[in-house]
């Protein structure tokens, strides 16, 4: 079955980017190795998951209470902090094949754009943890726009604005206002589909509203779901099914 | 608030102890984490800012019963596998759990058997100071097959917590 598409969204963590080469050991071990006290690695470890243990997950953590990690995890010690960020993005790993599909559809005519949860203050582009990804990674140059809660900015020159500012996916928010930007820049919603993880954030909200969904289950495998109409294990797979609008 | 402390208890019969923080409530959840290696990850809620957290090495799956305990009492939280969950190259084995208020009694009848075997007193053992009574509760931990998590001296105050019971 083919999918003729536009445009395609794409989910941010776990999806575009996979976060298997972040593990605590070696972010931490880095850090305070770097710092010239390894004895100190246990301990922040221990903090780190204490903290994870309040908020259940990670994402919710590293996304709402950064502030928080800084003070309870490294006791608000700058240059700690600082290696932090540093280590997380040179251990966040891009998604296999994430690059060759990505040209693949833009060869196809495909408009791609990324839509994630971020919930803090936008800055200028590299400034948040997602634009910095695609900057390093060099995935940038594939997308047209990064939507997130926070808004929505042009990768191409960083300019931001802020209609889609306090949408977001559970709630489906976020897709009731891509319904209608996409709409202005002429994109009807039946060429339009939504690459995710999350059932309840990626999947089931878009498709209520007539996207097409396409499960990613490279990284978590949340089950089949009556919402997803493509399920792909990795992003070349994509090229099978899917097709450019012409 | 008092000492307290947490009595794991495996089906293979092995029994290990761990303090607790004084601000203590109950068990927040249990489950284990699967890569290469598997450790168990054990959550207490805890009026302190962070849950207090317990890292589990011993055969993570195979634990039975969780039993907090404190001078006035002890709970006992009974574990019954709750599913998977695979992200990446990682998979959680979830717990659910029942909660019960619990007695120490298995406990305090062993502790009265051996002093009794022994023919000693609580109240002399927990009169004797330094390495003597180090000695003595020592004993007391082998004869009652208890061991500790990861500080001996966890073991030896859960133990004079018992001989507090019984004095």
């Amino acid at each position: 079955m083919t999918l003729n598409i536009k445009w395609l969204g794409v989910d941010f963590g776990q999806c575009l980017m996979d976060p298997r080469g972040l593990r605590n050991p070696l972010m931490f071990g880095e850090i305070m190795r770097d710092l010239g006290r390894p004895e100190e690695i246990a301990e922040r470890i221990h903090r780190y998951r204490r903290m994870k243990e309040k908020y259940q997950n990670y994402s919710l953590m590293k996304e709402g209470h950064r502030p928080e990690i800084r003070e309870y995890v490294f006791g608000n010690d700058d240059e700690a902090w600082e290696l932090f960020s540093e280590y997380e993005q040179r251990l966040l790993m891009p998604a296999d094949g994430i690059a060759e599909t990505l040209a693949w559809l833009r060869e196809q005519g495909i408009i791609c754009d990324v839509v994630a949860e971020l919930k803090k203050t936008l800055g200028p582009i590299g400034s948040d943890h997602v634009t910095m990804f695609l900057q390093r990674q060099g995935l940038s140059q594939y997308f047209d726009y990064f939507y997130s809660p926070s808004g929505r900015v042009r990768l191409s020159d960083g300019k931001a604005d802020f209609g889609c500012q306090g949408k977001d996916k559970t709630s489906g928010t976020m897709y009731d206002y891509l319904l209608e930007d996409l709409a202005r820049r002429g994109i009807n919603i039946d060429e339009c589909a939504i690459i995710g993880d999350k059932l309840s954030t990626d999947i089931e909200p878009s498709r209520r509203r007539g996207f097409h969904t396409i499960q990613f289950t490279g990284y978590i495998d949340m089950g089949p779901s009556e919402y997803a109409e493509y399920r792909v294990e990795s992003f070349p797979q994509v090229k099978e099914f899917v097709k450019g609008v012409k | 608030m008092g000492q307290k402390y947490v009595l794991l208890r495996w089906k293979d019969g092995i029994q290990e102890v761990s303090a607790l923080a004084p601000e203590a409530k109950g068990l927040l959840r249990y489950y284990t984490i699967v890569r290469i290696e598997e450790y168990g990850r054990l959550a207490v809620d805890s009026d302190e800012d962070y849950p207090e957290l317990i890292i589990i090495d011993r055969k993570p799956r195979e634990l039975a019963e969780i039993v907090l305990v404190e001078d006035c009492g002890a709970k006992q939280y009974v574990l019954t596998p709750a599913g998977e969950h695979r992200e990446g190259g990682r998979t959680d084995h979830r717990f659910d759990f029942t909660e019960a208020e619990c007695g120490l009694d298995d406990l305090v009848s062993q502790i009265q058997e051996v002093l009794r075997n022994r023919n000693k007193g609580a109240k002399a053992i927990l009169k004797m100071s330094g390495k003597q009574k180090i000695s003595e509760l020592e004993e007391i931990r082998r004869t009652m097959k208890l061991r500790t998590l990861t500080e001996e001296a966890d073991v030896l105050g859960f133990i004079e917590m018992l001989l507090t019971r019984v004095a």
